[in-house]
């Protein structure tokens, strides 16, 4: 090795190698769930499709190296919360996913609802819902 | 950092800081056929089919996803969940069998016992087990290699034949499991239901490959035309399982 640390267990198996990367995670952040209520669900009149939501989080973890987050969903439930209808009808308890992007210690999150769809059924339109661990590797 | 422990690898990159506590396995084992549930979508035959990961009980935060699957069979997407679960989709009409094709890894921050032996590191607050950050034998995540998939692959098509993107500059081994650490989804029209599928991926020899499995549908038809929902890149982490065991569970 010329630089890094190298560990190995009792075995003789390498655990970390100094080429290797590890995840580290200092931040944590939430996006919320966005539930956009509406009578008329379509695609011309549907207030939450016409929408990119987006906010910022800053942590000085995510300058130390390469960024990364990790969202963990909140919105979906497991699959015994998960109601058959959430499956369905695309609007409810959507798993859109969030884009990010970097800049020194700020990460920038957007959902863009005007790409999310939606269906005819349900009365209502969500999106979001993720706690976002951040870091970098 | 002004106390602690850093150590660096290439071009001077801090590989781990004790500033966080290092991510270690929590959990691993197999996904077969049989744990996997349909849920029907439509008349059209569409199925969602999902596994549950239950997480074990314990103090830990971030949980991160890892997969190793090696045919396009068994791709799968998936993500984990804020109350102690992970779910993973594959095709509902394509049969994995039961002889564990699948391999599931879970790491997190977790709070472990120490070891007897090898390295430990502290948070500088005392010496009880909250207080360590690093522990060389808790079962750590190594990230072995790194591949990006552009914000504009895979096609918009979910054939594995035709739709399928390679990850360019990844070399990938038998020791290798992998995680997109955000996962792309796709709204998806076809005839007059829409469904939504997010970026899977399996193993093909040396190489990652990346295509689309469904999440989630409509059963009474939908909105919006078929496009990327995701504008960005996606990143994906390959890491070493030579030192990890399977099954596992804290």
């Amino acid at each position: 090795m010329t630089t890094g640390l190298q560990i190995y267990n009792t075995q003789g198996a390498i655990i970390l190698d100094s080429t290797e990367a590890m995840v580290n995670l200092g931040g944590v952040f939430e996006i919320p769930r966005y539930i956009f209520a509406t009578t008329n669900i379509d695609g011309s009149t549907h207030t939450g499709r016409n929408r990119v939501l987006t906010g910022t989080f800053t942590h000085s973890s995510l300058g130390k190296g390469t960024p990364i987050v990790v969202p963990s969903m909140t919105n979906t439930g497991s699959i015994a919360e998960k109601p058959t209808s959430a499956w369905t009808d695309m609007g409810d308890r959507s798993t859109q996913m969030p884009d990010f992007t970097f800049s020194g210690n700020t990460v920038t999150w957007s959902i863009d609802c005007r790409r999310s769809g939606a269906t005819g059924d349900f009365s209502a339109f969500t999106v979001g819902g993720f706690i976002v661990y951040v870091g970098f590797y | 950092m002004t106390t602690g422990f850093e150590s660096y690898y290439a071009e001077g990159k801090i590989q781990y800081s004790s500033d966080f506590k290092a991510v270690s396995l929590i959990k691993s084992g197999y996904l077969n056929q049989t744990d996997f549930q349909n849920i029907i979508i439509n008349s059209d035959g569409m199925s969602i089919h999902v596994a549950q990961i239950n997480l074990p009980q314990g103090n830990y935060k971030a949980p991160i996803l890892f997969i190793r699957t090696d045919d396009d069979v068994d791709r799968v997407c998936g993500f984990v969940g804020s109350s102690n679960y992970a779910l993973v989709y594959k095709w509902n009409n394509l049969n994995i069998g039961n002889t564990n094709k699948i391999k599931y890894y879970i790491f997190a921050q977790a709070e472990k016992p120490k070891g007897d032996y090898g390295l430990q590191i502290y948070d500088g607050q005392g010496t009880n087990t909250a207080n360590v950050m690093f522990d060389s034998s808790w079962l750590l995540l190594a990230i072995n290699r790194v591949g990006v998939v552009p914000s504009n692959k895979p096609d918009l098509v979910f054939n594995s034949a035709s739709g399928t993107y390679t990850v360019p500059n990844l070399v990938v081994d038998s020791t290798h499991a992998f995680c997109i650490t955000r996962p792309k989804t796709i709204h998806f029209r076809q005839g007059s239901t829409v469904y939504r599928l997010m970026e899977c991926a399996w193993i093909d020899g040396e190489v990652l490959k990346i295509n689309w499995v469904p999440v989630e549908g409509s059963d009474t038809g939908g909105y919006g035309a078929t496009n990327a929902v995701n504008n960005t890149s996606s990143t994906v982490l390959l890491c070493r399982t030579t030192h990890i065991p399977i099954p596992y569970s804290i």
